[in-house]
């Protein structure tokens, strides 16, 4: 009763409001609307604008400009700050550790997280909580707390992980920060620790939400716990996996806090071995004083960065599209 | 499952297939809780014990290393400072994403595409690509070495990825409701007040914690935009001060870095819904 009531009244709100508009100027209704959306949306945007926009805005300007950041000696360059970043040292390294580090972040944790998000959630595993807990408990730390932690794991003297090789029976003892070879892997299994946990705990969830139906229909039909997850498991996670890996490979391009922890104070070290472009930023615009240089590799990053993404929008929709039909 | 018991084979096969997730599982997550374990138990270790034999328990649990980390390595201020950037960004961020979503959801005005097509482009944009005018921008504004630069900087960086879920969180509510209210005379910021707002509420929670959740990890802000080691975070304190505070008490870095977990296990505990629906939005800025 009282909601009919309602909807007659909202009915007739709805025609007085159309007359209104037909005659010409804007119903109170409206302008009062429009207000109140200016005033909401001023100072979010303000700030956004003052602090993101503006400053991105500025970046590009600068990357076409020889200056230190400070002084008022600024020359217009054209692209040459563009050719002397990319010959600059360490700009070869940081290009191709940030491709293995990107393609390395989009596949490994993903999968792993998958597959542990499948033993523990599809199976009759008992203690799920106490998996659940262990398999995030990583996530707990921050990327850079992370990569502290993982100094001391890595130490060549103290370190668990040449104290378990001993332990093992391993001779090898390798100096795992030290190592032209090793560093930048050492640099990205941390990243690969941390993430993991990230795709576990999402996966998971998701695949709490699965229709119990499907999974029930594949038992009855004898399908062995493999073809579970091929045939339900993986095709109803299809789009959410291929968001996580987007945002893993974009994660994986900025991967700033773990070479942080890891190499300070001698960032991107052994010789450029875990640069990567974050690091060459901060070394030259804010620890030195090249701000066209930092600038210019800031878009080559954002290039970097948009490209990604917009290659994984095309995926997703290419997928949902599949889909659909 | 019951006529296989009748034969000895299939059954053993189908025990040892059970068994095959359970082993599994237990292998990967042994890889992955190593770390975590270590670091714990390092933390309550003592400084001879890990130089001798890392892998050995202590004699006892020393929890002396916890206040030690807390009063001589200035965890203490680290954790203070990042809990006044983590607890500000977190509450300005929450305010301002509801009137943005809002507004971008129920309020019809010209130029709503303008404001969507802004946040997107600033949510693609990794923070590194415009770090240094952004220090310079800091530094002109005479905020330079403080919290308040960091608090506007994390506010506005992570701000346009809640907004959108606001957005989609107050599309999702039913018209019929603000309606009735404006039947009844309410105005539009009495609608949003009385009316939408609380029904948001869940939404906005999610964005409060992953707000803190952002601030308290991130790294970068704080430490591109303070100099002053009495005004760093938790994060930066424990990676950049490492060549020095730390050189010999290794075990008091275990401690500082499992009390800058203590956040996220609370989160957890109480939380944990929330927090999963959470995680997929705060990793969508990069």
């Amino acid at each position: 009763m009282a909601q009919s009531n309602v909807r007659q009244a909202v009915s007739r709100g709805n025609a007085t409001r159309r007359r209104a508009g037909r005659s010409g100027s804007l119903p109170w209704r409206e302008r009062q609307q429009r207000r109140l959306a200016y005033l909401m949306v001023a100072p979010a945007m303000a700030l956004i604008a003052l602090v993101v926009l503006y400053p991105a805005l500025q970046t590009i300007q600068t990357s076409f400009y020889k200056w230190d950041g400070f002084s008022d000696d600024k020359t217009f360059v054209g692209l040459n700050m563009y050719r002397l970043a990319q010959r600059s040292l360490g700009f070869d390294q940081a290009i191709a550790n940030s491709l293995k580090w990107g393609l390395a972040a989009m596949t490994i944790p993903p999968v792993i997280g998958l597959i542990a998000a499948a033993l523990v959630e599809d199976s009759r595993i008992r203690r799920k909580g106490l998996f659940r807990f262990a398999f995030f408990a990583p996530y707990f730390f921050s990327m850079t707390v992370a990569g502290a932690i993982f100094t001391r794991v890595y130490d060549p003297s103290y370190g668990m992980l040449n104290r378990l090789l001993d332990l093992l029976g391993f001779s090898a003892q390798p100096q795992w920060l030290g190592d032209q070879q090793l560093a930048l892997w050492a640099a990205i299994a941390v990243f690969i620790w941390h993430e993991t946990a990230f795709c576990f705990i999402v996966f998971a969830a998701a695949i709490q939400q699965i229709d119990r139906e499907l999974y029930d229909a594949a038992r009855i039909d004898g399908a062995s716990p493999v073809r579970v997850f091929r045939d339900v498991t993986v095709p109803s996670l299809t789009s959410l996996v291929t968001f996580v890996m987007g945002i893993m490979l974009i994660g994986g391009l900025t991967p700033f806090a773990i070479v942080f922890a890891l190499t300070t104070p001698s960032l991107g070290s052994p010789y450029y071995a875990t640069e990567v472009l974050p690091t060459l930023i901060f070394k030259k615009g804010m620890q030195g004083s090249n701000a066209g240089q930092a600038s210019a590799l800031g878009v080559i990053l954002l290039g970097m960065v948009v490209a990604s993404t917009l290659f994984f929008s095309l995926i997703r929709g290419w997928i949902a599209r599949r889909e659909q039909s | 499952m019951m006529h296989d018991s009748a034969v000895a084979r299939p059954r053993s096969r189908a025990v040892l297939a059970g068994a095959i997730p359970y082993v599994v599982t237990i292998a990967i997550a042994a890889i992955f809780a190593l770390p975590t374990l270590w670091a714990v138990m390092a933390s309550l270790s003592t400084n001879q014990q890990i130089t001798i034999d890392s892998l050995g328990l202590p004699n006892r649990p020393h929890f002396e290393n916890y206040s030690r980390a807390w009063r001589d390595a200035e965890i203490g201020t680290f954790v203070f400072n990042s809990l006044r950037i983590a607890v500000t960004s977190a509450v300005l961020i929450a305010i301002l994403a509801t009137l943005l979503g809002y507004a971008l959801a129920r309020l019809a005005f010209p130029g709503k595409q303008l404001v969507v097509i802004a946040l997107l482009s600033a949510i693609i944009m990794p923070v590194f690509s415009y770090i240094v005018p952004l220090a310079r921008l800091m530094r002109d504004l005479n905020l330079g070495n403080t919290l308040t630069a960091v608090i506007l900087a994390t506010t506005a960086t992570f701000l346009p990825v809640p907004s959108l879920l606001m957005r989609s969180f107050f599309q999702q509510l039913p018209e019929e409701v603000a309606d009735a209210a404006r039947v009844e005379g309410a105005s539009e910021w009495q609608v949003f007040l009385h009316i939408m707002a609380p029904l948001g509420r869940p939404g906005i929670l999610t964005s409060l914690i992953f707000a803190f959740v952002w601030a308290w990890n991130d790294v970068l802000l704080p430490i591109v935009l303070v100099q002053d080691p009495n005004r760093f975070t938790i994060p930066a304190g424990i990676a950049a001060l490492r060549p020095a505070a730390f050189r010999q008490d290794y075990v008091s870095v275990f401690a500082a870095s499992m009390i800058s977990t203590v956040p996220m296990i609370l989160i957890w505990i109480f939380l944990q819904r929330r927090l999963i629906a959470g995680l997929t939005l705060g990793s969508v800025k990069g």
